[in-house]
């Protein structure tokens, strides 16, 4: 479904080229939820970016590949890529309710996504918002970060896109939202899609993926089954694993 | 008998417009002098709230909060009571140097107006801080650098009674650790007395001496840590920690939501 082979991805910082990432390669396929876990400034959300060409073109560069349905995302043009990251891939980012134009109201955003009441109504009351006229009528001032994060899910998978991308869900919110957002995004999964989590939340990694993936040192280590990752972990992420083990 | 820090009576916090939210309602609880107490509940419960009635931030609508602080403070500026915020990546002025946010500290806390050198030295052991960092300007540390210069910032005033909002939230386990590890170190050097907000119960497990569970803006839950980890009688309590295993179903979380709504 989706394949990246990145040799490396570099910035440049007052004329220095710094590189951030290199040798990224990893597949994802259909129903399965895939996470990558690392450690703060590990370069997480850079790599996430990258996929759908997201990062500031005159800062960084990429040198790879990103295939999609049989074409390069990083080189297809323009109005091609706002389709595939308006349909297809999805995602819902760090520092939520700056997310949202502060000036206009979650009705703008429901009148976007071109659907009508009913549908979105439905995925309110499962994700256990306010109604689909009261929260409407509310400002992003006026969301709590619980409410902004499953209002940002909630958009994010309203288009039903094959993949979501997901940067640190569980940073912001507490378990019982946690918990909801899970429960929504089995539902996804099930039905075929795809999903690709950033996180440096154990806990939540253990629960939610099938596959895991550790970014250090520059680069990601190979995508391995969850029961594999835990019961024979690789050199490079041991010491995060064992201080895991001592705070549970 | 107890040697109480702290006293709180029938505390009430209201906001909104005409007052009309009842954030805090009705809280009591005391607090013996030395001890960690641990606050836990979800995000909107009030914890934030009761952190800043405490620490004179916000002033209660009614109710009392009563001190039993044991040096004399009524030269010093800084107040005993002391507060590390939630790290939203500012804890620290962007274009302030570290060396200067910390002899800022020292000059408060004296009232004498000098460089503080060895005194920030011998802080900066104490915290196992690089040298490198006192030219360094807030907006060139990282998350957690910013969190333990904050924390430095607030031990040179020497409090008496310390609360620490969400200071786990948004870092990896090893820096987890590191903050863990060194709030414990702290406080066997200094000896106050610590309130601590967290919505992570595990954490609280490895800090907490007691825990007090709040839902919306009342305490449901509170006593002796390992007691209440071992055997919630709550059913809030054994909601929370059910949900941080994140296997609850809609229906579960559902029902629990009403049934609190209701109260």
């Amino acid at each position: 479904m989706l394949k990246v082979d990145i040799k490396n991805i570099s910035r440049t910082d007052q004329d220095n080229k710094i590189i951030v990432l290199r040798d990224i390669h990893f597949t994802i396929d259909p129903g399965k939820v895939y996470l990558i876990l690392g450690k703060n400034g590990s370069g997480k959300s850079t790599l996430i970016k990258s996929l759908t060409n997201l990062l500031n073109k005159n800062i960084f560069d990429i040198d790879g590949s990103v295939i999609w349905n049989d074409e390069n995302i990083l080189t297809v043009n323009e109005d091609k890529l706002i389709l595939i990251r308006k349909n297809e891939i999805r995602y819902v980012l760090q520092d939520l309710t700056n997310n949202f134009d502060p000036l206009k109201n979650i009705k703008y955003y429901f009148d976007i996504s071109g659907l009508s009441e009913e549908p979105i109504s439905k995925q309110l009351k499962e994700l256990l918002l306010p109604d689909y006229k009261t929260i409407s009528q509310l400002y992003p001032y006026e969301i709590s970060g619980g409410m902004a994060q499953r209002l940002s899910f909630l958009f994010a998978i309203l288009p039903k896109p094959k993949l979501i991308i997901l940067d640190e869900p569980t940073s912001a919110i507490d378990y019982t939202n946690i918990n909801l957002i899970k429960l929504k995004l089995d539902e996804h999964i099930s039905l075929g899609n795809s999903a690709l989590i950033v996180t440096q939340d154990i806990q939540f990694a253990e629960r939610i993926s099938d596959e895991i993936a550790f970014l250090a040192n520059q680069t990601l280590t190979e995508f391995r089954t969850k029961e594999s990752f835990f019961t024979a972990p690789d050199p490079s992420y041991l010491k995060f694993i064992k201080t895991y083990n001592e705070l549970k | 008998m107890k040697d109480i820090i702290l006293k709180v009576d029938e505390l009430f916090y209201n906001a909104g417009d005409s007052n009309s939210i009842e954030i805090i309602k009705n809280i009591s609880f005391d607090v013996e002098r030395g001890k960690v107490i641990g606050i836990a509940g979800e995000s909107g419960s009030g914890k934030s709230t009761l952190a800043k009635l405490l620490c004179g931030i916000l002033i209660p609508t009614s109710g009392k909060i009563t001190t039993n602080i044991s040096r004399d403070w009524s030269k010093s500026k800084p107040s005993p009571i002391q507060i590390l915020f939630q790290n939203d990546g500012n804890l620290i002025n962007p274009f302030r140097k570290v060396n200067d946010v910390l002899r800022e500290s020292f000059k408060l806390k004296t009232n004498i107006n000098k460089d503080f050198s060895n005194e920030i030295k011998n802080i900066f052991k104490i915290f196992d801080l690089k040298e490198e960092l006192l030219n360094q300007k807030g907006s060139q540390l990282s998350g957690g650098e910013q969190q333990r210069i904050a924390i430095a910032r607030i031990m040179i005033v020497e409090p008496e009674i310390l609360i620490l909002d969400e200071p786990f939230s948004s870092q990896d386990v090893e820096a987890q650790l590191t903050i863990l590890n060194l709030l414990k170190k702290l406080k066997q050097e200094f000896n106050f007395t610590v309130i601590c907000i967290s919505h992570d119960l595990n954490i609280l497990n490895h800090f907490a001496d007691d825990i007090m569970v709040m839902y919306s803006g009342k305490i449901v839950e509170s006593g002796n840590a390992l007691e209440i980890f071992s055997n919630p009688k709550n059913d809030y309590t054994k909601f929370l920690m059910s949900a941080q295993s994140l296997k609850l179903s809609k229906e579960e979380i559902k029902s629990f939501r009403k049934r609190y709504e209701q109260d």
